[in-house]
């Protein structure tokens, strides 16, 4: 309650411009960026993950440019294994908070969270930490693992992939945050922002048979979020996606903000030591104009605290 | 001589075992990790015993209470702890309300002395040649799991899934759905064809399945003769009204001779009640002249080398029931749209070119904590209570995977889930031991069998595209991917570090043959650990972009 308050705090501080609450330093920084245009990507490091998260979001103009007063979001982090928050296999339950508490700060009716998970759902919930973290937070928990969630789409750019069955929080609420961890992955090689979205399909089996890669890309064609937020708090280096002890778990405190998913996994390839290239899917979408790989084009801005 | 408070707490008893065994079954992920688990399954006779002739524990001595019990006061096991007697007595409250009024509901019935004793001496004979097939077939616990279990159990689901259906259409947040995996349909065939004989066998007959069919029944009645205490007709009293007799389930009770046969009697207290005299009830029996021995001490010698079972009675408001019956119904059909929906995944084909090389397994996966085939097939009765407990709906009932006499007992159905990695809850949960119970860290190197890969079923060699499902999923290692072409990679399995858990089979899309499959071990084995070398990894600069 008191946490809120700040925040609420602070929230109102940066809005109206007068910098109270934020101190002369940061809000100057804010409005220089403004009028230098929002950055395409956000890149902040050295940081707890509710820290990197607070200075990434309001690099990025603040939650209120993504929420707004009475809309209903999804957050959907990576909860796919039934492991514990150190394995870095899920995302990190304590940004999933943060970012909640930033939802409803800014107004958010209703924040949802889920994931089709790849262990059972109860236990993946409960052991990532993310049930706890979601309760804590104030948001609603929704279940993934019934097909009766899910309704058939058409993905219309898809060159593989035609339909798909995506869960109806997804086609019900207004807004997507997609908050990724990022891991390597056995068989697609990354799983960042792209590869997360899997989790609020059906039928993942087909998309294995069925040129995983080229699906990742039409379903990122089809649907993407408004926000992207991939924690690379921990980060499960090999053995991924789900990882074998926390010797697989780098500690690089990074966490990347983007509204181009793309954007998201290029960087964050480059954080894991990779070419964004080396991974199929991100030079596939690129290519077919959901979103850019080319950094070096592109407005970073660089947190380092 | 007042006995008539006997009967409440018989009846209060029944229900409350009944109620209690059927959630454990239904929903044993509310009340499996309880006391309420180890209350119930504590007095159950064949479990019990099976578990204690391994176990010797003070955990499972619940079937020597049973046989105390029953030397004092006869076969009160079987109208207040037997799930399945409980049920029949339930079946027969019904079919006597539907009864023409006037028509006698029981009379005196002949003993089946060969048929009770042979099939008694068949199952111990099985049993201890090493098949518990009959036991199985027979045991009364058994037999009410599988019912529970296997049929009551989707029923459940569905009204729970239903329920909250409901809830969220009228905008209110229900439950977390249950999830319910169909096991071969087959087996359900046991368990139904068995409900419809005991339904059909309990109204005509009364009793007559613990008293000739169940081998628990046999064997506590032939203890029961020698009890303490016992239910009698004073003779002189007697005013021959022959309620006792028209109320007896059992047929135990002989007008002419005025006695209560009381190896059948089941202790259902029914004729205390109805005694016009007052005068029926329990009471020392009268010493028997010529019979040399004291009687207590006979029983014990025999009872060391019989497996047995029993058959308890109850009633239920049935009126009410039906009721509650008829208005779950709705609610029910509503969830059995989102029910078959959690069961599905094998029906269509994933992958475009059908796979052709067929998996070859040549033994069945038991359980973790099973050991070996051979000793699991010679202790579990397939109660199924594992198969409830699986989260991961892997433990499905065997057809004929482990041969006849392996009937129904479980075995890890990898179509149907995969064994997870953080769970141990069957080895926990089973009451007769045939699962040992392992802690976590035991039952992760639990090797059930090894993985095999089938290169020419899998995605990346046939099509051309990545995959790494299999992957993905293990949970050690064992499964990993190495370069193939074109910098795809394919999947390559360490044995060592397999301990058989199918989540590779589980997640591989290929159909109809999978490429990579799970071939069991007759005798379990142990699997390396997975090491964890430390990350060689420099020391981060500045942002890589």
């Amino acid at each position: 309650m008191q946490r809120r308050t700040i925040l609420k705090a602070l929230g109102a501080g940066a809005w109206t411009g007068a910098g109270l609450a934020l101190g002369g330093q940061a809000g100057w920084l804010r409005a220089a960026e403004l009028a230098a245009g929002v950055p395409d990507l956000v890149a902040v490091r050295n940081g707890e993950p509710e820290v990197l998260f607070d200075r990434g979001i309001e690099a990025l103009g603040g939650m209120g440019r993504f929420v707004k007063k009475g809309q209903t979001v999804v957050v959907k982090p990576n909860i796919g294994w039934n492991v514990a928050p150190e394995r870095a296999a899920n995302t990190n339950p304590r940004l999933v908070r943060r970012i909640i508490e930033h939802c409803l700060q800014a107004g958010a009716k209703q924040v949802y969270v889920f994931d089709h998970t790849c262990d059972g759902w109860r236990d993946s919930y409960r052991t990532s930490g993310i049930e706890q973290a979601v309760k804590d937070a104030g948001g609603k928990l929704a279940p993934g693992n019934s097909e009766s969630y899910f309704q058939t789409v058409t993905v219309p750019n898809g060159r593989r992939l035609r339909e798909v069955k995506e869960h109806e929080l997804i086609l019900q609420s207004d807004v997507l945050i997609n908050v990724p961890v990022l891991k390597s992955h056995g068989g697609a090689t990354l799983t960042v922002a792209m590869k997360n979205l899997m989790g609020v399909v059906w039928d993942r089996g087909e998309w294995h048979a069925n040129n995983l890669h080229q699906c990742i890309a039409d379903f990122a064609s089809y649907r993407k979020p408004d926000l992207n937020v991939v924690d690379a708090w921990n980060v499960l280096m090999r053995h991924g996606p789900r990882g074998v002890s926390t010797a697989d778990v780098a500690n690089m405190r990074s966490l990347l903000l983007s509204t181009d998913l793309v954007t998201a996994d290029a960087a964050a390839a480059k954080l894991f030591g990779l070419e964004p290239d080396a991974v199929s899917y991100i030079g596939i979408a690129h290519q077919m104009g959901v979103g850019r790989k080319d950094l070096e084009n592109l407005a970073i801005r660089r947190i380092a605290l | 001589m007042n006995q008539m408070w006997l009967k409440k707490i018989r009846v209060a008893a029944a229900l409350a075992f009944l109620a209690l065994t059927t959630l454990l079954f239904v929903d044993f992920d509310r009340v499996g990790e309880t006391p309420v688990a180890t209350a119930v399954l504590y007095p159950q006779f064949v479990p019990s015993l099976l578990n204690f002739t391994q176990t010797l524990a003070w955990t499972a001595t619940g079937f020597l209470a049973v046989l105390a019990l029953t030397l004092l006061f006869g076969r009160v096991y079987c109208s207040m702890i037997c799930p399945l007697g409980t049920l029949q007595d339930i079946v027969i409250r019904i079919a006597d309300k539907l009864r023409k009024p006037r028509k006698i509901k029981f009379r005196y019935q002949k003993p089946h002395d060969v048929l009770r004793y042979g099939l008694l001496a068949l199952a111990a004979a099985l049993f201890l040649s090493g098949s518990t097939l009959a036991l199985s077939l027979l045991d009364p616990f058994s037999n009410f799991g599988r019912i529970a279990g296997d049929l009551l159990r989707p029923l459940y689901v569905a009204a729970h899934n239903g329920s909250g259906q409901l809830l969220e259409y009228f905008g209110a947040h229900g439950p977390f759905p249950l999830h319910w995996k169909a096991p071969p349909l087959v087996a359900l065939i046991f368990p139904a064809l068995f409900l419809v004989g005991l339904i059909w066998l309990s109204a005509a007959r009364g009793r007559l399945f613990c008293n000739t069919l169940c081998p628990v029944g046999t064997l506590l009645g032939s203890i029961s003769r020698f009890a303490l205490f016992k239910i009698q007709i004073p003779k002189d009293a007697c005013i021959l009204c022959a309620q006792c007799s028209i109320h007896c389930k059992a047929g135990c009770i002989r007008l002419k001779t005025k006695e209560v046969d009381f190896s059948r009697c089941v202790a259902c207290f029914n004729c205390i009640t109805v005694c016009e005299a007052h005068g029926i009830g329990y009471a020392r029996p009268a010493p028997v002249k010529f019979y040399p021995a004291p009687p207590a001490a006979v029983p014990r010698l025999e009872l060391s080398n019989h497996p047995s079972a029993s058959r308890p009675p109850s009633l239920s408001k049935e009126g009410k029931t039906r009721r509650a019956l008829l208005r779950g119904a709705a609610v029910t059909l509503v969830g059995f749209a989102g029910l078959s929906g959690s069961s599905g995944g094998e029906a269509k084909p994933h992958n475009r070119i059908p796979t052709t090389v067929a998996n070859r397994r040549t033994w069945p996966v038991a359980p973790p904590g099973a050991r070996d085939i051979a000793r699991f097939n010679d202790l579990c009765t397939a109660c199924h209570l594992c198969v409830s407990a699986c989260a991961y709906g892997v433990l499905q009932p065997a057809l004929l995977d482990y041969g006849l006499s392996g009937l129904l007992q479980p075995h890890l159905d990898y179509a149907s889930g995969y064994c997870s990695y953080e769970c141990n809850r069957c080895g926990q949960i089973c009451p007769t031991g045939a699962i040992r119970p392992l802690d976590l860290a035991a039952k992760q190197t639990v090797q059930l069998g090894v993985a095999h890969f089938v290169r020419d079923n899998c995605i990346v060699h046939t099509d051309h595209t990545a995959c790494g499902a299999c992957d993905e999923y293990c949970p050690t290692k064992a499964v990993h991917m190495v370069p193939y072409q074109d910098g795809l990679t394919i999947p390559e399995v360490r044995e060592a570090l397999c301990i058989g858990c199918g989540a590779c089979e589980n997640a591989c899309p290929a159909r109809p043959h999978r490429a990579i499959y799970i071939n069991g071990h007759p005798i379990h084995q142990v699997a390396q650990r997975p090491a964890s070398k430390p990350l060689e990894r420099e020391a981060q600069g500045e942002f890589p972009f």
